[in-house]
């Protein structure tokens, strides 16, 4: 039995080294949490217009084409504590920032981000960010915690040669125009699925919109425009009773943002007839083609 | 609790612990295993635990019954016994696994004769494993009836015997002859068991996240919409899912048989490297051999066996009918087994065995004659996918139809060189190591730090295809 044990234990040495080789693999792949960490670093002083929100402001906003200094600060499934995070975070250094943008469907993200099965993203947040949310002993300062995002990014690195849905360097989600027109991702099927899984979300809210109220708050005391946005949806997704369901929730929520605070400027764009399906990766994600149109309506409309 | 989750990880060394350093006495070590295999059951839902427990009770005391009777000299009364436990079993079973598919067959039978009646929507949650347990619990006391073994007077090691959490819900189905005695003798610890089970178990997993959960991906694009594909890409759906259910459950088998090295229980073999049978009748002796000798030997020899030709016709069509519609409740299952059942026939009616179980056992390569029987058997094992994969027979035999008629279109998945090579790295493995219980048999090498960069290269294979943690299929059987 001693001789068994003592074999085990050598044989999970070898198994320990093999995971911090992965662990150090998985944290040298390019990702979007570091560039957008470095570029804020670097220019944060300088910046006046911010994006915050999930993946509908990921791929609705190219920085590149608003006037001044811009960048996208949004990410997959970013949660309104985590905007709050990032935001307060760089309050000091934001001394030219005139303006926020913020998709209206984040005001329905106030759950915790750990909650979900995208919790290995708060990793991201913790190694890249450097938001120091969690222990380092816990799950998600380690990359290999997740062992299956840890093997899509190291198999990435050496085998496709295709990294972690990676950013522009103004922070816009290039994923989206790697993959420009995807006709199968615009079916009523993918529509009901889309729909379902964000009913499937209500269940798990935890009360968290406070921290939409501090970014307000500190909209309001700063005099910066927080610009209030709902991104267009695919003709296919909108025609869904559930979504029109789910998209009146979230005007009325918008709108009574607004009405609380004088910053708060909210437009909606879920229903605009000049978005087709070629502007579209999925049913409510826009493509690089329906990203430049969304950027250049809402420039001229708010003037940015 | 599966054998691909994180929970396992920690469950298995710290019944692995419990067992060695404080259950040394067998009692104890008995009760461990009830509990651990409680627990590991309970894990998916606690409130199954009562099913399993009543089956095992209800088996322990019929066998006691029966034995009793049988001492007395009171024959008629153990059979009624026995068929009374039967009969419960398959009530259970029949409640929870088929209630469902009779209702909705009994209303289209109706319809057929003009009566229209409404469907009933039954809600019912198939409890993980009942086939498997079911069927161990019954040929105890089958075997008790025909005094082929004693009846457990000890309730622990019997409950051990039902539950054993290895092979709890997905088999192997064991034999009480073979698993029972073993919970009736003290058990040491065997340094080369644990080793050669540890080995299994990395095996099992290379089975499991390498191969079938790649093949997966793939096999659900070409299932989902056929007639958009080439012949070339439903050719490759039969390939894939035939890779996919192997890997699945033949990886499931030998973690299962692995653990249970650790705890010094020897489990039967499940699987035989089934695609290297040389015909219909080897390959059911290579695949799934704990289920399809069950059937063999508690149903088809009752029934009269290789009595007669027209019984032999007769019992081949019930049991493989019968096989086919215990992997699940639907009439394609049903077809899939009778599907075997007519390519079988022929070899039972000549009783034609191979001498030797093992193909090319003194050479490195088959012969000619081998490479096409193997060819052969192995093309129409992956014909009869469909059948297994789809829904509905409407399905299948639209799978079939494109499989046939689309012929070349050009587009579709695209299988990438890394799947193709590990498809190829499993035939030359399995095919090389076929003498061995599983391919990872590598003690004969005498440089440790081969077999031990063999097993590092295999976890890093693994680290490299993981690709997320799916159910294992067979736990829905």
């Amino acid at each position: 039995m001693r001789k068994f044990l003592f074999r085990i234990l050598c044989f999970l040495v070898g198994v320990f080294l093999l995971l911090c080789v992965a662990e150090q693999a998985a944290r040298v792949c390019p990702n979007a949490y570091r560039n957008k960490e470095n570029w804020m670093e670097a220019n944060s002083d300088r910046v006046e217009t911010l994006v915050f929100g999930s993946s509908h402001a990921y791929a609705a906003i190219k920085p590149e084409l608003l006037s001044g200094c811009a960048f996208n600060l949004a990410n997959s499934n970013q949660t309104q504590r985590y905007d709050w995070l990032l935001l307060q975070r760089d309050t000091t250094s934001l001394a030219s920032l005139k303006a926020i943008i913020y998709p209206s469907s984040s005001l329905l993200m106030d759950y915790r981000l750990e909650d979900t099965s995208e919790w290995y993203r708060c990793i991201y947040y913790q190694l890249y960010n450097h938001l120091d949310e969690h222990s380092f002993l816990s799950k998600y300062a380690w990359e290999v915690a997740s062992i299956q995002t840890c093997c899509w990014k190291v198999q990435s690195l050496f085998i496709s040669g295709e990294s972690d849905r990676m950013c522009d360097e103004y922070g816009w989600c290039t994923y989206y125009q790697a993959h420009p027109s995807q006709k199968e991702n615009l079916t009523p099927t993918k529509a009901e699925e889309r729909i379902r899984k964000y009913e499937e979300r209500e269940g798990i809210h935890s009360s968290e919109e406070s921290f939409f109220d501090e970014m307000a708050g500190y909209c309001q005391r700063h005099g910066i425009r927080l610009l209030l946005l709902g991104t267009p949806v695919s003709p296919v997704f909108r025609s869904q009773a559930a979504v029109r369901e789910y998209l009146k929730t979230t005007d009325l929520k918008a709108q009574r943002e607004a009405a609380n605070y004088s910053c708060i400027e909210y437009q909606d764009y879920s229903f605009d007839p000049r978005f087709s399906d070629e502007d579209f990766f999925d049913v409510d994600h826009l493509n690089s083609s329906g990203a430049t149109k969304f950027t250049q309506i809402i420039s001229q409309d708010f003037g940015l | 609790m599966s054998f691909n989750s994180l929970e396992y990880l920690w469950f298995l060394p710290l019944v692995f612990c419990l067992y060695w350093f404080v259950c040394k006495p067998l009692k104890w070590q008995n009760l461990l295993v009830v509990v651990a295999s409680y627990v590991f059951y309970g894990w998916w839902d606690w409130r199954f635990l009562v099913l399993i427990a009543f089956t095992t009770l209800c088996s322990y005391v019929s066998g006691q019954l029966i034995e009793k009777q049988k001492a007395k000299g009171e024959k008629r009364k153990a059979y009624w016994i026995n068929a009374c436990n039967i009969a419960i079993n398959l009530l259970i079973l029949g409640i929870f696994k088929y209630l469902g598919f009779f209702a909705d067959s009994f209303v289209q039978l109706a319809s057929l004769f003009g009566w229209h009646l409404d469907s009933p929507t039954l809600h019912v949650l198939l409890p993980i494993g009942i086939s498997f347990y079911t069927f161990q619990a019954l040929g105890y006391t089958i075997d008790v009836y025909r005094g082929q073994i004693k009846a457990s007077r000890d309730i622990v090691a019997f409950f051990a015997y039902v539950s054993f959490f290895p092979q709890l819900v997905a088999g192997p189905i064991e034999r009480a002859s073979n698993l029972l005695p073993q919970f009736g003798k003290a058990r040491t610890f065997d340094y080369a068991l644990a080793v050669d089970g540890m080995r299994q178990i990395l095996w099992g997993y290379v089975k499991k996240l390498v191969i079938a959960d790649n093949c997966a991906t793939f096999v659900e694009a070409i299932y989902a919409d056929p007639a958009s594909l080439g012949s070339q890409h439903l050719v490759m759906g039969l390939l894939l899912f035939f890779l996919q259910v192997y890997g699945d459950f033949s990886g499931y088998s030998d973690m299962a048989i692995g653990s249970a090295k650790l705890f010094g229980i020897r489990l039967m073999r499940n699987f035989d490297v089934p695609m290297f049978s040389r015909d219909i009748s080897e390959y059911w002796r290579r695949w799934h051999i704990s289920l399809n000798s069950w059937f063999f030997n508690y149903l088809f020899f009752p029934l009269g066996g290789f009595d007669k030709k027209w019984k032999i016709v007769r019992n081949v069509i019930v049991v493989f009918g019968l096989c086919g519609l215990w992997h699940g409740a639907n009439w394609t299952y049903v077809f899939w087994g009778l599907y075997f059942g007519l390519l079988t026939m022929p070899y039972l009616l000549k009783i034609r065995m191979y001498k030797d179980s093992i193909v090319a056992k003194h050479t490195l390569l088959p012969s000619l004659m081998e490479t096409r029987q193997m060819a052969c058997t192995f093309a129409l094992v992956l014909l009869g996918s469909p059948l297994f994969r789809c829904q509905s027979l409407g399905d299948a035999g639209h799978y079939y139809a494109c499989l046939f008629s689309n012929g070349i279109i050009h587009g579709g998945p695209k299988y990438g060189h890394n799947l193709l090579l590990l498809i190829v790295l499993l035939f030359v493995v399995e095919w090389i190591q076929r003498k061995k219980e599983h391919p990872l048999q590598i003690e004969a090498i005498p440089w440790r730090w081969v077999r031990w960069s063999i097993y590092y290269g295999l976890l890093v294979l693994i680290f490299f295809h993981y690709i997320s943690t799916t159910q294992f299929l067979y736990f829905q059987f």
